[in-house]
């Protein structure tokens, strides 16, 4: 505690917020034993609310041509304009009381969001979840109401890192032929065309050493909600295969940064990232169950199994 | 609007909704409603997010202004106040939220006499000089003292930092405070609900 009374000046600035956190934690403590200075400290808080109360109201927001469109006020409050266009606006601030109003806002959100996650955010409740959802996504009764349901429970899956998997009559699984020990067991594979299978079987590379004759790679691909999923199985080996995997998006852009996890019981899993191209590959994997776990989104990831 | 920028905004930023939405006072079943409306706010203005300011401070500025409207419109959901001083203790900022942009419910007599302390303050505004009413200007407007030193050298004065400012600002307290207290401001002043 301070030994003496702070200043009037002093309580002024800590009532704004504007001491040091040292002086400021100091002030606190003086004012919580302090019955005087905390009356003078109330009457500041009350003086500021009514001068802001006036502000309010005394000027009515009425935006000029040469006011800065609302964006770029936040962008000034959160500091993340450049110091040319922040000297433009902060010039402007000083004649323009509608912008002043509204930076001033954006700029006292934005501290406020700082403190609070300073404190620590809270979750909302989990239910408020599929209320929301349900504000955007409502789910009607359809004719196609079977098919909705399966995207929707794939959506879950999605989100879930659940096991992959589809039912309902419009979706029958692709089975494919298997391949020396491999047989890709999820649903909606199905060979790319033939064209496309020849130019990434040529792309493959040779095998290492001399091998029996070795089964031909297979070539699948699986549409992703944004994009598309090619995974081509090769084996050099009945024992050794290799797994390449080529990530686009909807815009048929490759996907860099995707991080891919292969998995399987009883080994360290395997982890691999896209590369520019966005493609990746796993060598040596010999016969085993796997478990592809795309992390396309930290909060998203699709899983696909291998048998 | 597509699901991904709904799960992905929601993961990212719902945990900040819902803290604003309890600091503002709304509880219980008065706070999820303004949850889901204030989603809905966001997302009717994604379209126009040009991703030039944070996103934070676009969905806080969003759900502030959903609050104030919700209050507004009715003035029961108008939450109790809590004591300022004691948010100024946990570094919160007292008035960002109502009630201190909501006007208090008065009856007539009160708002009678609050406009007229508006007045008092406007007329003792014009008798600053100019610097420091433009400088009390910008606080009562919400800016912090670094945010009015940056305009103040936009305006022309280089030497304005935050001491600068915090003592014109306490110089233009002390001449508007007995005003204020002539008044009736003090620290029980409260004629809201």
């Amino acid at each position: 505690m301070i030994k003496r009374c702070p200043t009037l000046e002093e309580i002024s600035r800590y009532v704004d917020g504007e001491l040091p956190p040292e002086a400021a934690r100091e002030v606190a403590d003086h004012l919580r034993d302090c019955p005087a200075c905390r009356q003078r400290a109330s009457e500041l808080v009350s003086a500021r609310r009514t001068l802001r109360e006036s502000s309010v109201e005394s000027s009515p927001p009425s935006m000029s041509p040469g006011c800065p469109d609302e964006e770029s006020l936040l962008a000034y409050a959160d500091i993340s304009l450049c110091p040319a266009e922040r000297r433009k606006i902060a010039a402007h601030l000083v004649s323009c009381a509608r912008c002043s109003r509204l930076a001033a806002i954006a700029s006292r959100s934005a501290r406020f969001g700082v403190a609070l996650a300073g404190e620590g955010l809270e979750n909302p409740p989990p239910a408020l979840y599929a209320r929301t959802r349900e504000r955007f996504f409502p789910q009607r009764p359809s004719p196609l109401g079977e098919i909705v349901a399966v995207l929707a429970e794939l959506w879950r899956d999605f989100n879930r890192g659940a096991a992959y998997r589809m039912r309902g009559p419009g979706f029958q699984p692709v089975v494919s032929e298997p391949t020396a020990e491999f047989d890709i067991s999820y649903a909606e594979c199905r060979p790319l065309p033939a064209a496309s299978r020849e130019k990434t079987a040529r792309s493959a590379p040779p095998p290492r050493k001399a091998v029996p004759p070795a089964p031909r790679g297979r070539v699948w691909d699986y549409p992703i909600p944004k994009g598309k999923i090619e995974v081509e199985l090769k084996a050099a080996a009945p024992d050794a295969a290799s797994l390449k995997i080529r990530l686009t998006g909807a815009d048929g852009k490759p996907l860099p940064g995707v991080t891919v996890d292969l998995e399987t019981p009883g080994r360290a899993a395997q982890t691999r990232r896209t590369g520019r191209t966005g493609r990746l590959e796993f060598r040596d994997l010999p016969p085993a169950s796997y478990r592809l776990v795309f992390r396309l989104t930290p909060s998203r990831s699709l899983v696909v199994v291998l048998q | 609007m597509i699901r991904d920028d709904f799960e992905s905004l929601y993961a990212a930023h719902s945990p900040l909704v819902w803290s604003l939405i309890r600091r503002s006072g709304s509880r219980d079943a008065d706070g999820e409603d303004l949850f889901v409306e204030s989603w809905e706010a966001i997302f009717a203005a994604l379209p126009s997010f040009r991703g030039r300011a944070k996103i934070s401070t676009w969905i806080g500025t969003i759900v502030r202004n959903t609050c104030i409207d919700r209050f507004r419109r009715n003035r029961r959901h108008a939450p109790a106040e809590g004591d300022p001083l004691e948010m100024l203790e946990r570094g919160m900022d007292p008035d960002l939220f109502p009630p201190g942009f909501l006007p208090p419910q008065c009856s007539p007599g009160e708002e009678a006499s609050r406009r007229e302390v508006q007045v008092l303050v406007r007329a003792a505004l014009g008798g600053l000089p100019p610097e420091r009413k433009l400088i009390v200007e910008k606080w009562m407007d919400g800016f912090d003292y670094r945010e009015i030193a940056e305009i103040l050298q936009a305006s022309g004065n280089a030497r304005a930092d935050k001491n600068f400012v915090g003592k014109q600002l306490y110089l233009a307290k002390i001449a508007l405070f007995p005003i204020l207290k002539k008044a009736g401001v003090d620290s029980s002043r409260d004629c809201r609900e």
